[in-house]
């Protein structure tokens, strides 16, 4: 396995040495070949098993019930759910820079685009509590039926995904060094990949 | 200190030939940018395509519009997954488990829309 310096942002970074060093090369099973700590990748693998759970769920569901799993769909805005689509692949096209300015040791550029993400990640959530509140407005809930259970469930779920990605964006900010950029950037990815899938699933597929 | 990183000289990397400066990914800002602007242009597509055929009576979709939505959004994961995650050829087999995920809910979405068409003609 390729072995490369980095960045002088990155010397003080302690957690590399602990899961990198020579000792325990291959300790994690290749996981430190990926970016950012191995651990953040086990729960990234966790969340994406989950998720995947979700929509086979969801799909499986979909067979016992097409017709009403498609009149309910209408009650869906697509426009909003491609808008917020739009609003995450942009966050992670910024998480990407984040990534681009701690390497050039631009801390300060870092933490810029960091914020721009999270604001990205604000304006998704917006966006989604426009979307449950014009839902609520009209009488439909969690238990109006097997489809707004579901829809309420993986999107509140990934909302929540959301909301904790800021909170790692936050500590990232606090304490930017290579490693743990890395580790926030790649738990936000995972949030913007799930999304990508649960779009069309939920609000395309009919 | 050394660090294992995924070795920037990847084979079928994109941004081998950009000439913009590149992160340890082997991801040039031009290929993030070219990144974004597929999946996005693709984002917008689907919701055109999906706004102009919607006759909102919830008619069901055929095999092949339901497998060209769900061959959109498996795309885009891909990208992020092989760009942003940087989950290149140097991923070795984690890469393939990731990517056995995306098949699999591929697979498994189009199989219920299959079976809802077979079961509704």
């Amino acid at each position: 396995m390729a072995q490369h310096d980095i960045s002088p942002a990155n010397e003080s970074d302690q957690n590399s040495v602990s899961v990198t060093s020579s000792a325990g090369a291959d300790a994690w099973g290749g996981l430190e070949a990926l970016p950012g700590h191995p651990l953040m990748w086990v729960l990234i693998l966790s969340e994406l098993v989950v998720f995947g759970a979700f929509l086979l769920t969801f799909s499986a569901a979909r067979i016992g019930d097409a017709a009403e799993f498609a009149n309910d769909q209408l009650h869906l805005d697509r426009v909003m759910g491609g808008i917020n689509t739009l609003v995450l692949l942009t966050s992670g096209l910024f998480a990407v820079f984040v990534v681009r300015a701690i390497k050039k040791d631009a801390v300060l550029q870092c933490r810029v685009w960091l914020a721009g993400t999270a604001a990205l990640g604000i304006v998704f959530l917006i966006v989604k509590l426009i979307e449950y509140g014009t839902k609520i407005d009209a009488g439909i809930g969690l238990e109006t039926s097997t489809f707004f259970t579901l829809y309420y469930l993986i999107t509140g779920f990934h909302a929540l995904h959301v909301v904790m990605g800021l909170g790692v964006l936050g500590i990232v900010a606090i304490w930017p060094n290579l490693t743990n950029i890395e580790t926030g950037t790649a738990f936000w990815h995972m949030i913007d990949m799930v999304w990508v899938l649960v779009f069309p699933v939920i609000y395309l597929l009919r | 200190m050394d660090r294992h990183l995924p070795v920037a000289t990847e084979t079928d990397d994109i941004s081998a030939s950009s000439t913009m400066p590149s992160d340890g990914h082997g991801l040039s800002s031009r290929t993030a940018i070219f990144v974004w602007l597929l999946a996005s242009g693709t984002t917008v597509m689907s919701m055109v395509l999906a706004l102009i055929g919607d006759d909102r009576t919830g008619a069901m979709l055929g095999i092949v519009p339901a497998m060209t939505i769900m061959m959109v959004g498996s795309l885009k994961a891909w990208l992020i997954l092989r760009y942003y995650l940087g989950l290149g050829p140097s991923a070795g087999g984690w890469r393939g488990l990731f990517i056995a995920f995306l098949i699999v809910i591929f697979a498994g979405v189009l199989a219920a829309q299959a079976a809802m068409i077979l079961m509704n003609r």
